[in-house]
């Protein structure tokens, strides 16, 4: 699959920002080191980015970074977890995973009060599955378990979480970014998630419940 | 853990691990990573491992094969580091060569330097001669030119690269100047560089340059001495 790519005089074209910006932002990790793509052009070399994805994340930094200091931002973006935890009753109050996700959670870990952000990643990534139909309840034990056992191999890497179905079974595994994988016939790739952007989406959703919240209080 | 100090003032071998002041005056011998609050080295030492810590002084000579992670960092004598660099200030007063990337908030160089990754800093100030292999990124980059300089593509907010009188022979016998593929940056001043592109908003070409092309935004000066082969306002 070809992504659009854009050149960097384009984008700064486009999103109205400076050379010096685009450095900044790139020293504090704000923007990835594999989204500058280098290739040679008849001016020579230039940089150039996968197109749907840098003008997202420019728009997002943008919008967030007169709230956010840059090192905020950039951990947020970060595909490390932060060591953000909730307690459940908040989990299903802001509506970041669903109730029955929390449940089944609970039934197979036993009871927590306190959620840690990889177990909220477990949660979320689960709960995204279920509310797609790409997942039945049953079957979230083996996202549980592959992130409970490997997922600090892969932590910090660009990863993907995949599930796989043939003949009603279903298994589920992740994979490092740029792994090439072969199936058997029959088999059936059901899902397929970017872990990183979800660590993202759940950040964000995470701090920003957390500002409204805390105004309620 | 409590921590102890290691000194080694003869010849010695010692472990890695955990320790509070690691001092090397001797020659010695380090295997494994090591952790601790203050290393000085002043006679020669070989390092077979990870370094952590606070403060990183080298006045003699060092090697190590794996990264280093320090908040000061100093290399008066001569150090040649295989892993990557992560500290807030470096200071090259002597020989430093990085294997890797070389990330800090403030890095000078004094001496001469080689970085064979990208160098990623905040504060860039330079007046000795570096080369590095990847990309110079920093906030504020200044260049005095003692020596050659290279590095193969510069970004950042404001370049300011000068060249202070150097002597006649100095000259003559020494390349003294930068080479640069591609230089980005809001603010760029350029004596004696020579790139193939340079693209900013205001950019001002001092005499000694030889640039082939010019891309700029706002503002665009070129100085009699200089040679430009095109440039163009975006």
């Amino acid at each position: 699959m070809e992504q659009e790519l854009i050149s960097k005089k384009e984008l700064l074209e486009l999103t109205d920002i400076s050379y010096g910006q685009l450095y900044r932002w790139k020293r504090k990790k704000l923007i990835p080191e594999e989204w500058f793509i280098r290739k040679s052009t008849f001016t020579g070399q230039e940089t150039f980015f996968p197109k749907e994805k840098i003008l997202a994340r420019i728009e997002k930094i943008k919008q967030m970074k007169d709230d956010l200091s840059l090192d905020e931002l950039a951990s947020m973006f970060s595909p490390n977890p932060t060591t953000i935890s909730l307690h459940k009753d908040d989990v299903i109050k802001r509506n970041i995973v669903s109730e029955v996700a929390l449940h089944f959670y609970m039934e197979q870990k036993g009871e927590q009060h306190v959620l840690s952000f990889e177990q909220l990643l477990q949660l979320y990534i689960f709960d995204r599955l279920l509310q797609t139909g790409e997942m039945s309840l049953g079957e979230g034990k083996s996202v549980f378990d592959v992130f409970e056992r490997h997922y600090t191999k892969v932590q910090g890497k660009s990863c993907e979480l995949l599930v796989v179905r043939k003949m009603g079974i279903s298994t589920c595994l992740l994979a490092t970014n740029g792994s090439e994988l072969y199936f058997e016939d029959g088999a059936k790739v059901v899902a397929r998630l970017h872990v990183p952007s979800c660590i993202e989406e759940l950040k964000i959703k995470v701090t920003e419940g957390m500002d409204k919240w805390s105004e309620k209080i | 853990m409590e921590r102890k100090d290691l000194v080694i003032a003869g010849v010695g071998h010692a472990s890695g691990g955990l320790y509070n002041i690691v001092k090397v005056s001797g020659s010695g011998k380090l295997f494994g990573d090591v952790d601790c609050n203050d290393l000085n080295i002043q006679g020669n030492a070989t390092i077979e491992g990870n370094v952590k810590a606070e403060m990183a002084h080298v006045s003699g000579r060092v090697h190590m094969t794996g990264a280093l992670r320090a908040e000061q960092v100093k290399i008066s004598g001569n150090a040649s580091i295989g892993g990557n660099i992560e500290c807030k200030t470096i200071r090259f007063h002597g020989n430093g060569s990085v294997k890797g990337t070389l990330n800090a908030e403030e890095v000078y160089i004094h001496g001469e330097t080689d970085i064979a990754g990208d160098c990623a800093a905040e504060t860039f100030d330079a007046r000795g001669s570096f080369t590095i292999g990847g990309l110079l990124n920093a906030g504020n980059i200044q260049v005095k030119l003692y020596g050659h300089c290279q590095a193969k593509e510069i970004g950042g907010e404001t370049i300011e690269v000068r060249q202070p009188g150097v002597p006649f022979l100095k000259k003559l016998f020494f390349h003294v100047g930068l080479t640069a593929e591609m230089i980005e940056g809001d603010e760029i001043y350029l004596e004696h560089t020579n790139a193939k592109i340079v693209r900013g908003n205001k950019v001002t070409i001092g005499p000694g340059c030889e640039i082939e092309r010019v891309e700029y935004q706002n503002n665009f000066q070129c100085d009699k001495g200089a040679k430009v082969g095109t440039h163009q306002k975006i």
